[in-house]
């Protein structure tokens, strides 16, 4: 579903990414995991379009999307949270959800809009604070209010910058099964998390970066043994 | 409902000086209530609103000066030439955010102004342009009832534009702009969106002014112009049209019947501006009008 090619991104003397490559297949987990100032984020920014690659490419169901800007990247079907959330402050949670509904459906039969919203909503049960302003809600429910955009979207890739960051015990299960869920439902994820207990739960796959390079890839089991991957968490 | 009974009735209650006032008043409530729409639910803090009105002005003045156009045809011309204008700013201004926005429309409206002073041939510089009429008729209440007709008409489009689809997104731009076009929002078409549709208010008020007053000088770019068209909005309500019409109304009319206090009437506004800027993000004026309203309804409540 997705393929990413010798990826490279650097903002002025430092790279953060280098030459990285691997694909995502279609209904998957890919989980990211790697030191503070890895590449993590830059690779989600890379991928969405919020940053041009230096060199390489990126290609969703076989076509290049390295060149699009962000809105045709949300367009094509790629959904993504922020690992600092990024809620609309002075409109209402409703509002929020309306501006990815109608950016995709012109048309948009609003009441079918409103209809679908309400049910995601009620699905991540923030359906009571429809009507609040988005800076009233609790950093918990700005995670939640993020996925509900997002899958507004109707994005088959969803990219998920650490859903985990900061939120309570009881509301991080929850998050695992809406994730869970949606997986059920089709969607393939690329999931970043330095919750490792979480990460490795839900991931089919795992990648590891350091320093910007890819230095391991493989399932969870075979994550756990690597050295080098020990190595860069622990810094010999 | 009553305010606009009032408003088209107030003409038989008042004289010739009066009615001028109000006259001017519905012009900056034009002014206010589209920079309210770029500033306020856009968040693009322009300061180019007045001399974009100057635009639509000049435009439609010497279209009438030196063709045979009537003024009825050349003013939405000139809107459109402000809105093309608008259009330029607003490409020109994609990358630049907050004092960067401020400092460059700031730039744009004083080069504009420098301009039409040193080509005194064609605009009449600071001696000022001579503007044919809008009716050959000297009739004040004329203009007035063509001022308020356009000023509903326009509060009416910029009303349907916040409650739509485009609103939505001007907000979404405001608050993220790179969370909105994550979201699929295409950032650079609203702004300039933005920019084009707000400067043709402008440009239209401005073609008004040009044609009622009749003597155009580049002083209407002038900075304390577009600070007045702020503060105006400002103490309105940021986000509200209605909130920055009443600021717009008030403000003018406060500042004719503060007259006899001259340049310190505008040290009073610039107090009251800081002071709403200190303590209600909202204006001065929404917030009230929320209370009284809310307060109303629990009367009714209460009475049942
Ligand atoms: N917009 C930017 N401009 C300049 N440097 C940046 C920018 N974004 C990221 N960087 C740098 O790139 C490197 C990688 O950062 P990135 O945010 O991708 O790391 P990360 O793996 O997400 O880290 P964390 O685990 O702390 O979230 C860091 O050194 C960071 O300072
Ligand atoms: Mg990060």
């Amino acid at each position: 579903m997705l393929k990413v090619t010798k990826l490279t991104k650097r903002f002025g003397g430092l790279t953060a990414l280098e030459n990285v490559s691997f694909k995502v297949a279609k209904n998957e987990i890919l989980g990211v995991i790697g030191p503070n100032g890895s590449g993590k984020t830059t690779l989600i920014n890379v991928i969405n379009g919020i940053h041009k690659p230096d060199n390489g490419d990126i290609f969703f169901r076989d076509k290049s999307i390295g060149r699009l800007s962000s809105y045709q990247i949300a367009k094509k079907g790629i959904g993504r949270t922020f690992q600092v959330t990024r809620i609309f402050r002075r409109m209402s949670v409703m509002e929020n959800m309306m501006v990815p509904a109608l950016s995709i459906s012109r048309s948009g039969n609003q009441e079918a809009l409103l209809h679908k919203s309400l049910g995601i909503l009620t699905l991540l049960k923030i359906v009571h604070l429809k009507d609040e302003y988005g800076r009233s809600l609790s950093g918990g429910q700005h995670k939640l209010l993020e996925l509900g955009r997002v899958l507004m979207l109707d994005p088959d890739l969803i990219l998920l910058d650490e859903p985990f960051a900061g939120v309570h015990p009881e509301l991080k299960a929850d998050l695992h099964d809406h994730i869970r869920k949606l997986h059920g439902q089709g969607k393939t994820f690329i999931l970043i998390s330095h919750d490792m207990h979480s990460i490795f739960s839900l991931s089919q796959r795992l990648m590891v970066l350091s320093s910007g390079k890819k230095i391991a890839h493989g399932t969870p089991e075979e994550i756990k043994q690597n050295e080098e991957v020990i190595e860069a968490y622990l810094g010999n | 409902m009553v305010l606009f009974l009032a408003a088209m009735a107030l003409p038989v209650a008042l004289d010739g000086y009066g009615l001028h006032i109000l006259i001017i008043a519905y012009y900056y409530a034009l002014l206010a209530s589209s920079w309210c729409l770029l500033a306020g639910y856009a968040g693009q803090f322009s300061f180019a609103h007045a001399a974009l009105a100057a635009v639509g002005a000049y435009t439609s003045a010497l279209l009438v000066l030196n063709t045979d156009i009537s003024p009825v045809f050349s003013i939405p011309i000139g809107s459109v030439a402000a809105a093309g204008v608008g259009f330029c700013i607003g490409f020109l201004c994609l990358r630049l955010q907050g004092p960067y926005l401020a400092l460059f429309t700031i730039a744009f409206s004083e080069i504009f102004r420098i301009v039409l002073n040193a080509e005194y041939r064609y605009t009449g510089g600071n001696f000022g342009l001579n503007v044919p009429p809008l009716f050959s008729q000297e009739s004040r209440i004329l203009y007035y009832y063509t001022i308020l007709g356009i000023l509903i008409l326009s509060l009416a489009i910029m009303h349907k534009i916040v409650k739509s689809r485009l609103g939505l997104f001007f907000r979404a731009v405001r608050e993220d702009e790179e969370a909105a076009a994550t979201l699929g929002v295409n950032v650079i078409k609203y702004k300039i969106l933005a920019f084009v549709i707000t400067s043709f208010f402008a440009g239209l008020a401005g073609g008004f002014y040009a044609h009622y007053v009749r003597i155009l000088t580049p002083n209407i770019i002038q900075l304390p112009q577009m600070g007045l068209i702020i503060a105006m909005v400002v103490i309105g309500g940021i986000e509200s049209l209605a909130g920055a019409v009443a600021g717009a109304l008030i403000l003018q009319l406060a500042a004719e019947y503060l007259r006899d206090y001259e340049e310190l009437r505008w040290v009073f506004f610039g107090l009251l501006l800081v002071i709403t800027l200190r303590f209600s993000q909202n204006g001065l004026i929404y917030p009230i009008y929320k209370r009284l309203t809310k307060k109303s309804e629990k009367d009714h409540a209460e009475s049942d």
